[in-house]
């Protein structure tokens, strides 16, 4: 906070500390004076000499060089202090580095993940998708709309020197005929401009081939970050082992130590429940294969599980996994949950009561549509 | 767009922040989903937190409307947060659901 003066007006013009006193409240005597050498100053040439005319004038007259106001002003105004404070620049946060992959938390795509390049001088961050990837171009984003992720991406050879402020200036609109308008001139809007998408093929090609050294990052930066109830009920991301892809961890639900799993397939297949401490595995196979033999996608199914298998007790944290195997072997999805085993489940649950709903439905719904 | 991508936690409308007989509705409190602990609430002090609603009349081409405000401070130990909008809310909203955005972001 900044500090007020202690000094207060009695009445207008007449301060309760007198100057001396203010001197000795500010403890100036403590200060050492330093004796401040008036700086040499150049001197300027303030007059000039002219040739005059006429016999009486004295042939030569020194006039200022600069002419003396015509309006001075009757009474003094007082300057305005100037002020001798700078905007200090944006601190970046230290979660972010250039190559980071960042999430995108608001706009038109947010849910992106997207590549960080570099922090401009204005502090927003410059980012590009890379647009071949995930449709995001090159673009400017405040630190405060990001999520930092601990991926990065290797931008070491991406030259962006000639990518500032500037670059995402808008040029001005031409104006327009009002005849042109009328005929529809203007239907198709103004072209992206070539130097513009030229700078942002340039830019993500050293880009693309860094991600395409790494295995699934491409994969990756498409896909869009979300929050999820849980894992494993996410339509896009069924399929990859061994959460279906959905990598947020939920809010752990109860499950019982003699449960059942209720799942809902939609085709005939096989479905098998695993367990593991973490998503990195272990799994350890906790249920007899339950196998479908109808393809009707309401019913719920109840698996049972036996959690003496993979010696969980009451207290255990850990996955549920449940896969599934279409009886063509053809389609293979995967769900999880996060749970914590109970012994009996408590009221206030977060579960529906005698077992656990994984949904892993939605792929296999698209499967249907194919049959 | 493809599918619908959630940004935001979900949280419930309690009340305002009140005493036995007075209450005081330039603040709310607003119980997060899925946050059960004062610590849980640290994430998300400082974030906007939006009212969505639907109004019968258009206001700039749209009849969804919007009150936004921040999370102020927790309130309590159990994770339920004070908010402050910019226009109070109505009590109309009480058990209403509001969005707590990821921003103004930390991480």
């Amino acid at each position: 906070m900044a500090r007020s003066s202690r000094n207060s007006f009695l009445v207008s013009g007449i301060p309760r500390y007198s100057r001396s006193a203010t001197y000795r409240k500010k403890a100036l005597y403590k200060r050492k004076r330093i004796a401040v050498k008036p700086a040499e100053q150049a001197k300027a040439e303030k007059f000039k000499t002219v040739q005059v005319g006429g016999p009486k004038n004295s042939e030569t007259r020194i006039i200022p060089l600069e002419k003396a106001p015509k309006y001075y002003p009757a009474e003094d105004v007082p300057k305005l202090k100037v002020s001798r404070k700078t905007p200090r620049p944006t601190k970046l946060r230290q979660t972010i580095i250039p190559g980071s992959v960042l999430i995108l938390l608001a706009g038109r795509f947010r849910g992106k993940r997207v590549v960080f390049l570099k922090q401009l001088t204005s502090g927003l961050l410059l980012v590009t998708g890379p647009y071949k990837i995930n449709g995001v171009p090159l673009r400017r984003v405040n630190q405060a709309f990001v999520v930092a992720t601990s991926t990065k991406v290797d931008i070491g050879t991406v030259k962006l020197n000639d990518v500032d402020d500037q670059f995402f200036k808008r040029e001005k609109a031409e104006s327009s005929t009002a005849e042109g308008e009328f005929f529809g001139d203007d239907k198709n809007g103004k072209a992206y401009p070539k130097t513009k998408a030229a700078k942002q093929k340039d830019v993500d090609k050293a880009i693309l081939e860094a991600v395409a050294k790494v295995p699934h990052l491409g994969d990756y930066l498409r896909s869009r970050f979300s929050l999820s109830k849980g894992r494993g009920s996410e339509e896009h991301s069924v399929g990859q082992a061994p959460c279906g892809g959905v990598d947020t961890v939920g809010e752990p639900k109860q499950l019982a130590l003699n449960d059942t799993v209720k799942i809902r397939i939609a085709i005939a297949g096989t479905m098998t429940v695993f367990f593991a401490p973490t998503a990195a595995g272990p799994f350890v196979n906790i249920s007899a294969p339950y196998v479908k033999t109808t393809n009707n996608q309401d019913k719920k199914i109840l698996i049972p599980i036996s959690c003496w298998k993979a010696n969980i007790t009451e207290g255990s944290v850990g996955v549920l996994q449940a896969v599934y195997k279409s009886s063509d072997g053809g389609v293979t999805q995967y769900g999880c949950a996060d749970v914590v085993i109970v012994n009996v489940l408590s009221a206030d649950a977060n579960v529906i009561r005698g077992g656990l709903t994984l949904t892993i439905l939605a792929a296999i719904i698209s499967v249907i549509s194919g049959l | 767009m493809g599918k619908a991508v959630r940004l935001y936690a979900k949280g419930r409308v309690l009340g305002y922040k009140r005493s036995k007989v007075n209450q005081s509705p330039n603040t709310t409190l607003v119980k997060i989903e899925g946050v059960t602990a004062k610590e849980e609430t640290q994430f998300y002090l400082g974030k906007h937190i939006a009212y969505v609603y639907r109004a019968k009349r258009e206001k700039d081409g749209s009849k969804i409307r919007i009150i936004w405000g921040r999370i102020a401070r927790p309130h309590g130990n159990g994770g339920v947060v004070k908010a402050r909008f910019r226009k109070n809310l109505p009590p109309k909203t009480f058990g209403a659901s509001v969005r707590i955005m990821m921003y103004p972001s930390r991480i």
